[in-house]
């Protein structure tokens, strides 16, 4: 099928997407309710589980942790640079690149998307088009993360026999920051080493590669 | 460009739903 073809990178990792995520679900589900007996708690049903905050929580700080990385991978390149990366521009090319670079002002193309055409603010909007969306998502992860895990904390809380907490000092407790920090340093590590390791390294017909035969010391994915 | 579209807006969708409804989960106090 054309379709699924023409799709299939995208379609591949949905599907592996839901795949973890219901799997995630049954081991969470039976982690909780190992956790409920050891304190003498009762357990619950696997529907009450998807639908309880400690799995929201769960899924939450590990999405905004991706977007985040993802927005500060799309930005920082546009300023920063790594002799030798795939991944990178030439040093000497960082920022925003010229009108004649972008496609934008006299240089569009009949077939240019209608907003790149558009000039003003139009276009300036298209041009932060990937970062505003991919910052949103990230914010609404984070916010989601935050507002499940408190409800997460103070069961946990309650359950010991101490104070729940506001969102307000939710967001200032140990809990929040660790589940937080704790996914953006392997985030950090995986996309730094992975810019280095693109210099010496290579993937045969990966686009996320140089050639096989291309010199370390080319820069950019396009030899 | 119109098949493309289609899976674009299922994990729009995908992405929003699943944002709303643990933000839900939580305001409710589930």
């Amino acid at each position: 099928m054309r379709w699924v073809r023409d799709n299939s990178l995208s379609l591949f990792f949905f599907a592996i997407l839901l795949a973890a995520l219901v799997a995630m679900a049954f081991v969470g589900h039976s982690g909780f309710n190992h956790d409920q007996l050891a304190h003498s708690g009762a357990t619950i049903s696997f529907w009450r589980y998807v639908t309880s905050s400690s799995f929201a929580v769960d899924v939450m700080e590990n999405w905004q942790s991706e977007y985040l990385q993802f927005t500060l991978y799309a930005v920082a390149t546009v300023w920063f640079v790594q002799r030798g990366s795939s991944e990178s521009k030439e040093p000497g090319e960082e920022g925003t690149g010229s009108d004649e670079e972008q496609l934008l002002g006299e240089h569009t193309k009949p077939n240019s998307p209608k907003w790149a055409k558009a000039g003003a603010w139009r276009t300036a909007l298209y041009s932060r088009s990937m970062l505003i969306v991919m910052t949103t998502i990230w914010l609404a992860t984070w916010a989601a993360q935050a507002i499940a895990g408190r409800i997460d904390y103070n069961a946990a809380q309650l359950d010991h026999r101490e104070a729940a907490l506001s969102l307000w000092q939710y967001l200032g407790s140990s809990d929040f920051w660790d589940r937080t920090l704790q996914n953006w340093q392997s985030e950090f590590l995986a996309v730094g080493s992975f810019a280095v390791f693109a210099v010496f390294l290579r993937q045969r017909g990966s686009p996320e590669s140089k050639p096989v035969g291309a010199p370390h010391s080319t820069t950019g994915s396009d030899v | 460009v119109t098949s493309v579209r289609v899976v674009f807006a299922i994990y729009a969708v995908f992405i929003v739903a699943v944002i709303a409804y643990s933000i839900v989960l939580g305001v409710v106090g589930q």
